[in-house]
């Protein structure tokens, strides 16, 4: 991996988006699961400080993919921070968020319209998850960019409703989505992840701390999206500032995490 | 893989003339030349920078105007870009596939006797066509003539689904069909079982960023059908470098996906 720095001036890295357990592609690999070890070892290689994780899976392994994330996080509570997967459709969502935000110390929410089958703007049960969110001063990372469960605009349109919850456009979409730095121009609450569908446009465009570094590992590669990232602070479209910032900094001052700058 | 590697890019474009997402009066004010001059710079640039062999580069403005200007329709830029970089591109050929038959099989016998075009790129979702259309069927006619494999845009669009590939595919067993950013992040689960029903079919990389899928493409039916590309040329060659390093797959077959796939369909010695 290479970057434009030195090692002394190596920046904090924050991957806000990967997954243990189960993949979400469990048509290609149906029995492999990702333990947090391998996740770790890839943090290691990657020179990834911290990373936000979340459980992968088909919607009747949530459950377990969520205590899955919970003894990793309790292992490695200084690299790990747990995102609790929440599916509306299940009778004790809320209950869930109850349990791994404000009893387990979770610092998000991860939601998966497509895989779960709920769309955005029409499932009612969203609305009291991101009241809780709201109350809990947690962000809601969605996974974005799959028609017709969660595009650019309903994400604008539902952080114009719920302006006091912090939404986090995963995948910035997918680029299958050209409606992404338009609607993300709507409303200051909407965060745009860089996994797969790459760096859309940098900070100066949307505002600081309006883009962060996520891999989606394991299904893509770690090193590669990372590589992503300083290939454009190299080429000279990110400033030093602004690279730094998505690498990391931002991610921690949405999640309220103290790094040394 | 740290030892000096063969690396071909088999997807690359020059853009002069007309583009997908700009406005065609706000091109038509600077002069063309002007603008080719500076993409012979910035291929030049490129291979200087990196340890890259060959690119395989068509242009984006034949396939965007349905009526061609000049008798090839921008496709001479690239004749011309291969001059300038001394051998290092191998010429993509966009035909204009709402000619008259004829016209379309005469001029991609120009384009490989006269300028030297290796293989053909087609657009369906720019150009606005099906894959597998009546219209399509004299290019790979000519595809077959002249043994000249054929790159497509996929996914994204109903004119190019994996399993429009397979039926082209099927139609013409002897023409390497690559199915460019192998249905991306919208159709990938169509890639396994398109790959399964025709064996000409291929896959390059660009776009697609799924290490699982690519891993079972490589066991299921060898890295000899995978080449590397980067829809560029940019500068996010060591992003899509490390994807490939990352696979877990064999150096031998890393060495297939970045080159020697590429190699031997275009036939480069």
């Amino acid at each position: 991996m290479k970057g434009p720095f030195s090692e002394e001036e190596k920046p904090f890295i924050l991957d806000a988006h990967t997954h243990i357990g189960a993949s979400y592609l469990t048509c290609y690999f149906v029995n492999k699961r990702w333990s947090v070890e391998e996740l770790i070892r890839e943090m290691d290689q990657c020179g990834v400080d911290m990373a936000c994780v979340s459980g992968g899976g088909l919607p009747h392994e949530i459950k377990k993919m969520n205590r899955m994330v919970l003894d990793a996080v309790k292992r490695y509570p200084d690299r790990l921070i747990g995102f609790v997967r929440l599916n509306p459709k299940f009778d004790d969502v809320l209950d869930d968020l109850d349990y791994y935000i404000r009893d387990q110390g979770f610092k998000g929410i991860k939601l998966h319209p497509n895989q779960d089958c709920f769309c955005l703007l029409r499932e009612p049960v969203l609305e009291l998850i991101y009241e809780k969110a709201a109350k809990y001063r947690v962000p809601v990372m969605i996974h974005s960019g799959t028609e017709p469960w969660s595009v650019a605009g309903q994400f604008a349109d539902q952080a114009e409703m719920f302006p006091e919850v912090t939404f986090i456009m995963a995948h910035s979409g997918l680029r299958n989505d050209k409606h992404v730095i338009e609607s993300a121009k709507r409303v200051e609450n909407l965060i745009l992840e860089t996994s797969i569908g790459g760096l859309l446009a940098p900070p100066r465009i949307l505002g600081k701390d309006r883009v962060v570094f996520g891999s989606d590992w394991p299904t893509t590669s770690m090193r590669s999206e990372l590589q992503e990232v300083f290939d454009h602070w190299a080429s000279g479209m990110l400033t030093e500032e602004e690279a730094r910032d998505i690498l990391g900094l931002s991610m921690a001052r949405i999640l309220s995490l103290r790094v040394k700058e | 893989m740290n030892k000096k590697r063969f690396i071909i890019d088999a997807h690359q474009h020059i853009r002069v003339g007309s583009y997908i997402y700009s406005s065609k009066l706000e091109k038509s004010k600077i002069d063309p030349e002007q603008i080719f001059e500076r993409e012979v710079r910035r291929f030049k640039d490129w291979f200087e920078k990196y340890e890259v062999a060959y690119g395989a580069v068509s242009n984006i403005s034949p396939m965007v105007d349905r009526v061609w200007q000049s008798r090839h329709g921008g496709n001479e830029y690239v004749a011309r870009l291969s001059e300038r970089l001394n051998g290092r591109i191998i010429g993509l050929y966009v035909p204009n596939v709402f000619e008259p038959a004829d016209i379309i099989k005469e001029k991609i016998e120009e384009a490989v006797k006269t300028y030297g075009f290796k293989g053909i790129k087609l657009h369906p979702w720019v150009s606005a066509f099906p894959l597998n259309h009546p219209i399509v069927y004299p290019v790979f006619d000519m595809a077959a003539k002249y043994g000249l494999p054929v790159l497509s845009h996929s996914a994204r669009s109903e004119f190019c689904t994996p399993l429009l590939f397979v039926d082209i595919a099927l139609r013409y067993p002897e023409v390497p069909i690559i199915m460019g950013h192998m249905g991306k992040q919208h159709l990938h689960y169509d890639v396994l079982p398109a790959m399964r029903l025709a064996e000409n079919l291929y896959l390059e990389t660009s776009g697609s960023k799924i290490q699982v899928l690519l891993e079972r493409v490589v066991k299921e039916f060898g890295a000899e059908r995978v080449l590397f590309g980067t829809d560029g040329p940019h500068d996010l060659l060591p992003a899509y470098l490390a994807r490939i390093e990352d696979l877990n797959v064999s150096d031998e077959e890393k060495e297939w996906i970045l080159g020697k796939s590429a190699a031997k369909i275009f036939k480069i010695q």
